[in-house]
Parts: C-alpha cells; sequence; structure tokens
C-alpha cells in the first residue's frame, strides 16, 4: 500500500472513532512505516482531544424564555404570516397589474403640459359670434345699400387692375408644329 | 432514522398548531443548538439569544418546511448562518475598537497572544480546552462548520452536506483540510506532551 493511500484511509478511520483499522493491508502498512503510523497516531490524538472542547450547560430558564418569545412573537406575526404563506406572489403579482392600470388611466386623463388643450367648444363659440357679426354686417350693409357699391366696387377696381397688367408677348408657334413642350 | 421520523411527526403537528409539539423539539435540541452556536461565538450568553433567534425563526417558517430533508439539517443551517454572522460580526467590531484604541491600522492577528510560541507557559484552567478551542476557531468558516457538524453534532456526510447545501464530496474535502489545518496547529502541543 502506498503512504498516500494509507493516509487517506487513516482519516477515514479517525473520522470514525475507531481505534485501529479493519484493513489488514492498511495494518501491515503501518507496521512498517513509522512516518505512516506518527500520522495516524498524530490524527487520533487529535481527533480525540477535539472532546476537551468546554460544553456549555443553558441557562435554566432558557427554554421558558423562548417559549414566552415565541408566544410574544407568534401571536403578533401569525395572520400575517399565514396569508403571506396563502397569497404570496399572487397578491403581488395583482398588486402590480393593479398599480399599472392605475397608472395607466391616471396618465391618460391628465395630457402632458407640453401639449397644448385644445378647446374646440370655446373655438367653436368664437366662430359662431364672428359669422353672427359679419352676417350682422353685411345686413346693415344690404338695408343701407352700401352692399351693392361694395360689390361694384371690388369688381370696378378688379377690372383696372386687370387693364394695369403688361401685356403678356404673343408665343411663338413650334417649327416641327408642335407646342413649346 | 427513528428520530427522524419522530422529529418529521413532530413538525407535521406544529404545522397543524400543535404547539406542545413545537415545545418538545425545544427541549430535544435546546442544548444541542446553544453549544452549536456558542463554538463560533464563544459567550454564552449571545449563544443563548442566538438560539432563541434560530427557534424563532423555525416557528415563523413553520409552513414552509418540506420533510425532503431532515429537520435536523434545517435547524442547523438556521443556526449556522446565525452563530457565522455573529461570529463575523463581532469579529469586525473587535478590530473596529483594537483600531480606535491603538489609533494605527496594526495586524490584529499579530496582536493575538501565540501559546504556541511559549508552548510549556502555565495556562490557566483546562490547557487542553483552550488549546482545542483556539484551534477550532483558527480554521476558516466553512472548514469550521463541517468540522463541528461532524465531530461535535455528530451528523452524516450527507446531513452536513444538505446544512452547507453543497455535496458530499465537498463536505469531506473540507473536513480533510480542516484536519490538516487542526494538525498544523496543535502539532507543538503534541511535541509537548499537552495533547
Amino acid at each position: 500500500m502506498r503512504c498516500a493511500d494509507a493516509r487517506a484511509a487513516i482519516e477515514e478511520i479517525v473520522d470514525a472513532n475507531r481505534e485501529t483499522s479493519p484493513d489488514p493491508a492498511l495494518r501491515d502498512h503501518l507496521n512498517s512505516c513509522n512516518s505512516c503510523a506518527e500520522y495516524f497516531s498524530q490524527f487520533h490524538r487529535i481527533w480525540q482531544a477535539l472532546s476537551a472542547y468546554p460544553s456549555v450547560e443553558p441557562s435554566p430558564n432558557l427554554i421558558l424564555r423562548t417559549k414566552s418569545r415565541l408566544q410574544r412573537n407568534g401571536s403578533r406575526t401569525d395572520s400575517r404570516f399565514s396569508w403571506h404563506v396563502v397569497a404570496g406572489w399572487q397578491w403581488m403579482t395583482v398588486s402590480a397589474c393593479i398599480m399599472i392600470l392605475c397608472a395607466v388611466l391616471f396618465l391618460s386623463q391628465h395630457t402632458s403640459p407640453l401639449v397644448p388643450q385644445i378647446d374646440t367648444a370655446q373655438i367653436d363659440a368664437a366662430d359662431d359670434k364672428l359669422l353672427q357679426d359679419i352676417e350682422q354686417s353685411l345686413s346693415q350693409l344690404e338695408e343701407n345699400g352700401s352692399l351693392a357699391d361694395y360689390d361694384s366696387w371690388s369688381g370696378a377696381y378688379l377690372e383696372t387692375a386687370i387693364q394695369e397688367l403688361p401685356q403678356a408677348p404673343a408665343s411663338k408657334p413650334a417649327q416641327n408644329g408642335r407646342g413649346p413642350l | 432514522m427513528g428520530s427522524q421520523n419522530s422529529d418529521l411527526d413532530l413538525m407535521a403537528a406544529v404545522q397543524r398548531g400543535d404547539a406542545s409539539a413545537f415545545e418538545q423539539l425545544l427541549v430535544k435540541y435546546n442544548k444541542n443548538i446553544v453549544n452549536f452556536i456558542y463554538k463560533f461565538v464563544n459567550n454564552i450568553g449571545e449563544a443563548e439569544e442566538l438560539a432563541q433567534e434560530v427557534f424563532l425563526k423555525i416557528y415563523m417558517a413553520r409552513h414552509s418546511y418540506e420533510p425532503r430533508a431532515p429537520f435536523s439539517s434545517w435547524l442547523y443551517r438556521i443556526a449556522a448562518n446565525e452563530g457565522i454572522k455573529a461570529a463575523v460580526k463581532g469579529r469586525r467590531l473587535f478590530f473596529r475598537s483594537r483600531r480606535r484604541d491603538t489609533g494605527e491600522h496594526e495586524n490584529i492577528l499579530e496582536s493575538i497572544p501565540d501559546v504556541r510560541q511559549n508552548a510549556e507557559h502555565t495556562l490557566a484552567g483546562n490547557e487542553t480546552a483552550q488549546i482545542v478551542q483556539k484551534a477550532i476557531s483558527s480554521l476558516p468558516k466553512k472548514e469550521k462548520l463541517a468540522i463541528v457538524l461532524r465531530r461535535y453534532q455528530g451528523l452524516s456526510y450527507e446531513e452536513i452536506a444538505e446544512v452547507m447545501n453543497c455535496t458530499e464530496g465537498a463536505v469531506k474535502t473540507y473536513i480533510h483540510r480542516g484536519k490538516l489545518r487542526l494538525r498544523e496547529f496543535m502539532l507543538p502541543y503534541i511535541a509537548k506532551g499537552l495533547i
């Protein structure tokens, strides 16, 4: 048996709190190899020495104190705890969906301040007022005969404007008989 | 196995609302848990407080317990978390107060007297117990946890793997490394015949 294999086996023996090895090959090796025999002795003594770690005795009233603390904390959070256990992630998902829905509704009702609000009702009212004023003015003009003058004035103005326009030169016919295009 | 079955039966009763069943578990494991946590914090008052926390957490989470693993594995996992957290917190407070007292960032490990330098010095109280306590405290937390669960709580490799949330092979490795460190720490004392 090689020393590396022997040492691995030694650790298992020590771990199992055995004094000797059931493996005859390992026993033979320990009898013949001083180094491994020393290794086994050291590990055995160390593992046994660990029992010397001081053991403590809990206070006599520790269990009572623990029970009273359990009663204090258990009753306060029991209902919440069972609710949490039952609902779990389902409630969180439902809550998240409700919050998203509320956010969407809120945003849809309140437009962004960058987009100007157009009050169509007010514009319609203003248009109606303007039309009424125009109608009223026209009816007044019609009553006092000014409308005919206005109409004739605009017609005379247009005739004068047309006469004053520079005369456009007459277009030459195309040599190939086709038009300019 | 018989003990595990009784633990499962008791937990099932606790889940049904039987408070006396939980009291039975409390009586059964109270001392074990206090001693287990004591190996991390080395203070019996703190170990008792943390043991209360452990049982409180067990009780509050009783409905989420599923009997896939032994009850003791679940119990020790919670106890290990509490013990390790307290040990880390205690170490931080110790280093902080030392830094405040000395006013310099000295290497605190160098200031802890190393009894190995003078193995013939007579130690107050049980020398072997102090040596063993110091040796166990010097282990890294995973090796320490594996060694303590195996050597002091008597858990199997499978149960330790459940507690530590690792494979049995990893548990064996932690225990192997822990033993090598213990041997390295204790060799001077073995040579002097103190162990």
